[in-house]
């Protein structure tokens, strides 16, 4: 899949300048003390942000195009997804070690590129198998973490 | 405080001998595996030292960095691939020589080159460290706020692609550290009613969600089934003396190159490399050797890239102002122990700098002991497919951002940033940028503002003191170099 990086680029700064706009709102609350308050730097800050975002804007219209290659979109769409359900899965049902392993092999399993479907079932299931195991020893049993 | 007056033997705790050699195996790791490298390696492993003390803490992050230049060249010489970005230069002559049937040498001429600029490196920290730490304890606020500037203004003018979006990572890495509770006033800002924000954006989930998670996108979009390496035999690393004493005076001069290069905040190592590499070819009496196989070829990106890391640590340690992205990493593991890097450190901890520096001197010698005996058995690493690698990054990564505060919010902190962050990058937004602007956020802030309120708002406080004008004539310098470059740079463009 391509990008136009022109696009792209323009839609960034355009998010950018928008966050700029929303930190110069929110800073109207912050009480203010000899100018040199809570808002000072933020305000500041946030008045650059919008500045250089459209510098860079017109910088990029006025630029050479080109585009950005991102290949295989359906495995970066994937990933994406997997760790948005692993975060939900851990979330809605506290189980780490089920949700971490369900996810392992579930990543395993779609990413292996081996044809045979039963040999991706076997090495993903393994590899999930010793991947908790390992987490569970080395973060859940020496370094006490309380997932 | 005297260099010699440490005691060396306080450095040798299981503590901290386990941290070296722990930082030592995972540099080595990390840095070999294409994809990967130091940052990720520092920013995957951070989390971890937030149980350790201080100085183990430190040490296993600064040996995990050292041994991440050296695993680099490993792939590189075996197969071509470098495994990280300042190992491309050793390709050029490692890879050849391995071809012509001696991996083995050339790993040699790697390693020992390594182990040669890293201790020039550590040696150079250990000699300049006190001079540059009497210099800036006397620096005041203002003084404080510009050289954070000028670390920063560094950092885009001479590490950035496209300057005008490293600026806007800057302003937004600067923006996103005010977010929490304001140390002044004790006024909250932009929490928006989330208690997990009070103490502001946590780092430990930023960085590693910023550094681990696109590397994990980018593995996916790759060829998942890639298997590096399958046969790991004629790699024992081997180099007789006479084999060696030719390219001393390389490994001198890229030592030198390295350690000055690091210093200056922004070039990084791979240019250090690369300028070494130039110099070693430009000073050979077999220049058409270069390409093919040199032994100075190796030597000289080798001993660079490795005495650059001491560099770095010189500007973080003496000024509180991290050179790299990596750097900026490591600083943070300071910030977790609630220690504000810095010349007043220096001043009230001298045994910690000090046993950070004499222990990154003792991490050199580990890593030229397990590259020795060891680098056969790491390029098993190598056969380890992409698609499971990715797995176990994003794991790390997770588990990471996890286990600083124990809180889901932070691995959801780490999981957006990182998947947007692959976005960005893609952009050429800078990460290092963005990341030194996000650790030096709270520092730019706070001397800023207590310099604005000690002049009443007047911004003639940065004018009219000597130091503030020495470090604003080397601001300007920076900036008028730049634009000199790009222009430069674009006039040869447009005639090409």
């Amino acid at each position: 899949m391509k990008v136009s990086y022109k696009l792209a680029t323009v839609l960034a700064n355009i998010l950018f300048a928008a966050a700029g706009i929303f930190v110069l709102r929110m800073t109207g609350d912050f009480p203010e003390t000899f100018g040199i308050g809570p808002s000072y730097f933020p305000k500041v800050l946030s008045m650059l942000l919008i500045g250089f975002a459209l510098y860079s804007t017109v910088a990029a219209l006025l630029g050479e195009g080109g585009h950005i290659a991102l290949p295989r979109p359906g495995n970066i769409l994937f990933v994406i997804l997997s760790g948005a359900l692993f975060i939900f899965l851990w979330l809605r049902f506290q189980l780490f070690y089920v949700s971490s392993f369900c996810v392992v092999v579930m990543m395993l399993l779609f990413l292996n590129p081996e044809k045979s479907i039963p040999k991706r079932i076997f090495a993903a299931l393994a590899a999930g198998a010793v991947i908790t195991l390992f987490v569970y020893l080395v973060f859940g049993r020496i370094l006490n973490f309380r997932f | 405080m005297d260099i010699f007056a440490f005691d060396l033997l306080s450095l040798f705790t299981w503590q901290n001998i386990t941290a070296i050699l722990m930082g030592v195996l995972i540099g080595i790791s990390i840095g070999m595996m294409p994809g990967l490298g130091p940052t990720v390696g520092v920013a995957l492993v951070l989390p971890v030292t937030y149980t350790m003390s201080t100085v183990p803490a430190i040490l296993l992050l600064v040996a995990l960095y050292q041994a991440a230049e050296y695993g680099g060249s490993i792939s590189a010489i075996t197969l071509g691939i470098p495994g990280t970005a300042s190992a491309v230069a050793t390709t050029l002559d490692g890879n050849p020589m391995s071809k012509k049937g001696y991996p083995g040498k050339a790993l040699g001429y790697s390693l020992y080159s390594s182990f040669c600029g890293g201790l020039f490196g550590g040696v150079l920290l250990l000699v300049l460290i006190g001079p540059l730490t009497k210099m800036a304890i006397r620096f005041s606020d203002p003084e404080i706020f510009l050289i954070a500037l000028l670390g920063l203004v560094s950092v885009v003018g001479l590490g950035s692609k496209d300057i005008p979006k490293s600026i806007i990572s800057v302003i937004f890495g600067l923006l996103l550290s005010t977010v929490g509770i304001d140390v002044f006033t004790g006024v909250s800002r932009f929490t928006l009613d989330i208690p997990s924000l009070s103490e502001g954006i946590p780092f430990v989930a930023l960085i590693t969600g910023l550094f681990a998670v696109p590397e994990v996108i980018s593995l996916a979009t790759g060829n998942l089934g890639t298997v590096y390496v399958s046969d790991t035999k004629n790699l024992r690393v081997g180099l007789s003396l006479k084999e060696f004493r030719p390219v001393i005076k390389t490994i001198l001069k890229g030592s030198v190159i390295g350690s000055i290069i690091g210093i200056i905040p922004g070039v990084g190592p791979s240019a250090a490399t690369w300028i070494s590499y130039a110099e070693a070819k430009r000073s050979s009496k077999t220049p058409e050797e270069f390409g093919k196989g040199a032994p100075e070829g190796i030597a000289a990106p080798e001993s660079a890239n490795n005495a650059c890391v001491g560099g770095a640590l010189l500007p973080l340690l003496s000024l509180g102002i991290p050179g790299s992205g990596t750097i900026a990493v490591i600083s943070s593991a300071f910030i977790i122990k609630g220690i504000q890097p810095g010349p007043q450190v220096f001043q009230t901890q001298p045994d910690l700098i000090l046993g950070i520096i004499w222990g990154f001197i003792l991490a050199t010698f580990v890593v030229l002991v397990v590259g020795k005996y060891a680098t056969a058995f790491f390029a098993r690493l190598l056969t380890i497919p992409n698609y499971v690698l990715l797995t176990i990054v994003f794991f790390a990564a997770m588990i990471g951002a996890y286990g600083t505060r124990f809180n889901l919010f932070d691995v959801g902190v780490a999981f957006t940033i990182g998947t947007i962050g692959f976005f960005l990058s893609r952009l050429d937004y800078s990460f290092p940028c963005f990341v030194m602007a996000f650790i030096l956020g709270n520092l730019i802030e706070v001397s800023l503002r207590r310099s604005l309120m000690l002049s009443r708002g007047s911004y003639a406080i940065f004018f009219t003191r000597s130091y503030s004008i020495a470090i604003m004539v080397i601001i300007a310098a920076v900036v008028f170099f730049t634009i000199y470059s790009r222009v430069k740079k674009a006039r040869q463009e447009q005639a090409a």
